[in-house]
């Protein structure tokens, strides 16, 4: 199961990569989501995958009788998952944000920041 | 600290009450910042209790750097879960000096805030803003945990997120863009070396990896999330080639938003970069990556060096000097000595006191001039002597003159490459600073000994009126800043204790892993 898994988390990162090196902000932002779906998947693959074995620990017992789920892969992907909705929410009303206001999605144009006219200081004074 | 009688994997006592000094720097912002959230609409009550906050924070990091200075590393356990289980909170000589180092100077932003700061943008969240992302940089230093410091880059991320946009001009959101963008790609690398570190050792607390990872050879995955962690935290702390997003996106906010940045933000991927090189993957073997990294480092220095040659807007200028900083950080790192190790810490203590002061003082010379180009920035000498005054010690700090702070650790790294045969690391030093001489040298002759040039741009009237208040109370954080940088550049001994004791630590890790296991060994 882990190996078909790998294979999928493979090509999600290859896709999400693809989309990254775009010049399209809107590509670029479809790329960070799948990045972040990419991660998750990765996270949740290396932690092992068990079936069907809640991690709970009977009444009583200090510790599970038998074998149990790894939880804790699931908690750092809950975490990263609300982290990555939270920036890319952010990112999204962002580059809406800088689309209006430079009026490209276009990185290459977009250089209100960085003008591309070479200025020269004067040689003296 | 923990010697209390354990029961399977829980702590059955209450932490003692003086260890809650190891996250004091952590909950007096964030509390604060609740405090302000709440408080919303009065922004005239914002700058003082920030101010008062952020006081008493300088105040328990102090404590808690004698503390640590006294007894060595602390350690604190959350939830009482016993680590490796719980997530744990470590303070030792590193994280301490820059947990304080960085509360001075989100101290001084806040001081020159108080001018800065419309009570629009107080409204849409400035001083709020700005204690989050201390939350999240001095939870990064204190944090014992890979993930948790994961989580705190996230904290201090989107915090710097909603102050870069603040404002909103065309300007500004565009360089945001490529700030956010860039950033998510990093901290997203990061992630992915973290999950692998957690498959190949189901664990991430720091102490337990460096006892697991310290007598493995260096060899296929570890070499792998070891290339990762390099690239995440070079991106974040702005190494060569992976810096253009620096300069790109560090002179478009606001003028205290942009010194808060310089000053800790790059700061704080390079102090990851040295507890996950020194603490999680000892460097015993890793040798060839850490000549990468010596190479990077001097990439690093002489692409920034040039950079700021070539500027002539003086907030871009002073972000290719921060580039600069950043490689001689990792030259340091590299060598991966006492002495160099110590240097690093050194500089980045003078690093983010004098960045950060320079961007408030290029703050002043805007509030003055309404300009930053060089063309047009002129005539500051004549007009306001005591800002020209001030530029002339920020541009003997930076360059590293002594009796200043930014000569002792380039003195200490300087011999310690000479010793260790790294002759190329001892000509970029001496190159970058000589470049850093002319660019600064040129920014001070211009702006402040050129005699006021027709193309000055006039302040425009309301600017004026706005100024006259606040520009005298805008000179105090700056002065403050300068006060500190120069104590510790006259007296360089005091310090110096501090930071060798630091280097001391990351070389041998027993201290460090005896204070998180603690009596539960």
């Amino acid at each position: 199961m882990e190996s078909y898994l790998s294979i999928l988390v493979g090509l999600y990162f290859a896709g999400s990569v693809f989309l990254l090196l775009s010049q399209s902000l809107i590509r670029v932002l479809i790329g960070i989501a799948l990045l972040g779906n990419a991660v998750n998947l990765l996270i949740f693959t290396a932690g092992r995958i068990t079936r069907g074995v809640p991690p709970i620990v009977p009444d009583g017992l200090k510790a599970a009788s038998s074998s149990i789920a790894n939880p804790l892969p699931q908690a750092l992907i809950l975490t990263a998952i609300v982290i990555s909705f939270a920036l890319f929410a952010f990112v999204l009303v962002l580059t809406y944000r800088a689309y209006e206001a430079t009026g490209t999605d276009n990185t290459s144009k977009m250089r209100v920041a960085e003008p591309t006219e070479t200025i020269r200081l004067p040689e003296g004074y | 600290m923990q010697t209390t009688n354990t029961e399977g994997a829980m702590l059955q006592t209450a932490t003692a009450t003086i260890d809650w000094l190891i996250i004091a720097p952590v909950v007096t912002p964030l509390v604060a910042a609740a405090v302000l959230i709440i408080f919303r609409r009065s922004v005239s009550l914002h700058p003082l209790l920030t101010l008062l906050a952020l006081g008493f924070n300088i105040f328990a990091s102090y404590l808690l750097l004698m503390r640590v200075q006294a007894e060595g590393p602390l350690a604190m356990t959350m939830g009482n879960w016993l680590p490796p289980f719980g997530i744990s909170f470590v303070a030792d000589l590193l994280g301490a000096i820059l947990t304080l180092t960085s509360s001075v100077a989100v101290f001084c932003v806040a001081l020159y805030g108080m001018g800065d700061a419309s009570s629009r943008e107080r409204r849409f969240g400035f001083y709020p803003l700005i204690l989050t992302l201390l939350v999240g940089v001095n939870g990064s230093f204190l944090t014992g945990d890979i993930f948790n410091l994961y989580v705190w880059f996230e904290v201090f991320v989107i915090s710097s997120f909603g102050l870069i946009v603040l404002g909103g001009t065309t300007k500004q959101l565009d360089g945001a863009v490529k700030y956010c963008f860039l950033t998510l790609v990093a901290t997203t690398m990061f992630l992915i070396a973290t999950g692998y570190l957690y498959g190949l050792y189901g664990t991430l607390n720091m102490a337990d990896l460096s006892k697991i990872i310290g007598p493995l050879p260096f060899q296929g995955p570890l070499v792998v999330v070891s290339c990762l962690y390099l690239l995440a935290f070079a991106m974040k702390a702005a190494a060569f080639p992976l810096y253009f997003w620096l300069p790109a996106s560090y002179h478009t906010p606001k003028i205290a938003v942009s010194a808060l940045f310089a000053g800790l933000l790059t700061k704080v991927g390079v102090y990851a970069l040295i507890r996950t090189f020194t603490i999680v993957l000892p460097p015993a073997g890793q040798s060839w990556l850490m000549e990468v990294m010596f190479y990077v480092g001097v990439l690093t220095m002489i692409a920034g060096a040039l950079g700021a040659v070539a500027q002539t807007e003086l907030r871009r200028l002073f972000s290719f000097l921060l580039v600069a900083s950043i490689g001689f950080l990792l030259v340091g790192l590299s060598l991966g000595t006492e002495a160099a190790l110590s240097a690093t810490i050194f500089y980045m203590v003078h690093s983010i006191l004098v960045m950060c002061g320079l961007f408030l003082l290029a703050g002043l010379l805007f509030s003055y001039r309404g300009s930053l180009d060089l063309r047009t920035l002129s005539g500051v000498n004549k007009d306001i002597p005591l800002l020209s005054g001030l530029f002339l010690l920020l541009v003997f700090m930076a360059s590293g003159f002594p009796p200043f702070s930014g000569f002792w650790p380039k003195l200490m790294l300087i011999s310690e490459t000479m010793q260790q045969e790294a002759y190329l690391g001892t000509g970029t030093i001496i190159f970058s600073s000589f470049l850093s001489i002319i660019a600064l040298g040129r920014a001070y002759a211009f702006a402040c000994w050129r005699p006021a040039v027709d193309a000055a741009q006039p302040l425009i009237e309301g600017q004026k009126n706005s100024l006259n208040g606040f520009v005298r109370l805008q000179f105090l954080p700056l002065i403050l800043l300068l006060l500190v940088a120069t104590a510790i550049g006259i007296l360089p001994g005091i310090l110096f204790d501090f930071t060798t004791g630091g280097a001391k630590g990351l070389l041998d890790s027993s201290a460090y892993i005896a204070a998180v296991f603690g009596g539960a060994q």
